[in-house]
């Protein structure tokens, strides 16, 4: 997990509130029914596989994952 | 010959604007298999190029860049065309009202525009490979990409069609190509250079910078730019490193033969890179998403949907996102700070070796291929993601291009270009120009 205190950061009130912390266990559908979208059927494929990518940039960011 | 060889020229009267822009409007139509260009402006180059041809006649100076042709990346207005930013659905906007500040300050030093560029939609990648207009090809083999998102800019110098090229830089998208079609690129501290009447993408980390064939002409562009020539301290007061780490990892054998060509020089490495990457791709998603989320819920099949669906996830991520990547952007600017008040310039790679292959659009991460269009960044977004200026600069290598970052403090934009400069005269950069093909 992120050291909070040798770096500075996160500042205080983060890590902010997960975006989609368990995307890599939902389908395509789910995630994005998650989130709230309403999609033409040709955007979820896509969509979902960024919002995959997206958490594991937050989960790097946050000394999560390398 | 320099761009600024060329003006000498028609200042004096010895060659004609006119006929320099005839003689690239040739070029661009001789060779449209590359597609670097989306719109050769014929009508417009001519009227500017007899336009600094009356000037010298009359006995007046028409500037530094007098008759010297250039392209713009297609984000930027030009009075008269809709500016698509690589975008179909906005092939028939309505057309800007006037040119951007930019080129008003190139026509103003006699500087004749003659082509838009093409880009990645809405300057979203690191490949130039467009729905709309096609995959620009790489001049020196054009099975390979040149890189993007300014794909089509840099192409268009390295091919020789014009003397030089703006392009806009938010993760890599000048120092990418630049280093893959073997020119050079600047990428300015980040607001140093006008951004009126550029197509907006991630308002925290665009800017615009110039493509070039020399150090010298990268430096002449940028002051015209500017306003002024970019102040820069001796070059024994610089101190050059190496980037470790992060940045020696996954390289290719020819990348990491092409660094220790530059010579003994010390090795330095930063903490936190992986972060700052991550920081860079999630700040980018977020304000590139909300700045299209209104047309994406109107229109979403409008949009390239390699573009699209990567706009509309990021579009979804919350505002506390945002500000926490922000908030890590100040911790690993203070480290950045401490390394180059060390060092003057910092010098990485621009990417992990030469262009990947049209064919194999990945490259080799950790063992992993990813997607080249989204990964081409992983040296150039933890950069940028602090608006530093970078030179991307051409290694002398006999193969394919490789090109490297020289990297400065905020505002020393002098010392990255005069940095530039030096290692051309020493012969460890240059240009790699092709002759243009005949189709």
């Amino acid at each position: 997990m992120t050291d909070t205190t040798a770096s500075g950061f996160p500042a205080p009130g983060f890590p902010a509130p997960g975006f989609l912390a368990n995307a890599r266990d939902l389908d395509d559908e789910a995630i994005v029914r998650a989130l709230g979208l309403v999609l033409p059927a040709a955007c979820v494929p896509g969509v979902a596989m960024n919002v995959r990518l997206l958490e594991d940039h937050i989960a790097t960011l946050r000394g999560e994952r390398r | 010959m320099s761009i600024a060889l060329d003006a000498d020229a028609v200042r004096c009267g010895r060659v004609k604007a006119v006929d320099l822009a005839r003689e690239a409007i040739g070029r661009i139509r001789a060779d449209p298999g590359l597609l670097a260009v989306t719109r050769c402006l014929e009508a417009r180059a001519l009227a500017e190029a007899a336009g600094v041809d009356a000037q010298v006649a009359r006995g007046q100076d028409p500037g530094p860049l007098a008759g010297v042709t250039y392209a713009v990346k297609d984000l930027f207005d030009v009075a008269g065309l809709p500016t698509t930013a690589g975008a179909a659905r906005l092939e028939h906007a309505e057309p800007a009202a006037c040119d951007a500040e930019a080129i008003v300050r190139l026509r103003a030093a006699g500087a004749v525009l003659v082509a838009t560029c093409n880009m990645d939609e809405f300057a979203y990648g690191f490949v130039t490979d467009n729905a709309r207009w096609g995959i620009t090809r790489n001049p020196h083999d054009r099975a390979r990409f040149a890189g993007g998102s300014s794909g089509g800019s840099a192409a268009a110098v390295a091919a020789g069609l014009v003397g030089f090229a703006l392009g806009s830089d938010t993760n890599g998208s000048i120092r990418i190509p630049a280093g893959l079609c073997g020119v050079y690129g600047i990428k300015p501290t980040h607001g140093s250079l006008p951004m009126g009447g550029v197509y907006p993408f991630v308002h925290t980390l665009d800017d615009i910078g110039a493509f070039a064939r020399s150090a010298g002409d990268l430096a002449l562009i940028d002051s015209v730019l500017r306003g002024q020539a970019a102040a820069a301290r001796p070059l024994s007061d610089l101190d050059p490193a190496i980037l470790g780490g992060w940045f020696a990892q996954n390289l290719t054998a020819d990348m990491r033969d092409g660094l220790a060509g530059l010579g003994p020089l010390p090795m330095v490495e930063i903490e936190g890179v992986a972060q700052a990457r991550s920081a860079a791709f999630l700040i980018t998603a977020y304000e590139g998403g909300h700045l299209h989320a209104a047309a994406l819920r109107e229109a979403p099949l409008s949009y390239d949907p390699a573009t699209r669906d990567r706009l509309i996830a990021g579009g979804a991520l919350p505002d506390a996102i945002h500000a926490e990547a922000l908030a890590y952007r100040a911790v690993f600017a203070e480290r950045m700070r401490r390394l180059l008040d060390r060092h003057g310039i910092l010098i990485a790679p621009v990417v992990m070796g030469p262009a990947p292959q049209m064919a194999d659009p990945a490259v080799l991460i950790d063992g992993a291929a990813k997607p080249a269009r989204a990964n081409l960044g992983l040296f150039t977004q933890p950069i940028s993601f602090l608006g530093l200026p970078v030179v991307a600069a051409p290694l002398a290598v006999p193969a394919l291009p490789l090109g490297v970052q020289l990297i400065g403090a905020p505002g020393a934009d002098g010392d990255v270009l005069a940095f530039a400069a030096d290692l051309e005269r020493k012969g460890l950069v240059r240009s790699h120009p092709v002759a243009p093909e005949q189709e």
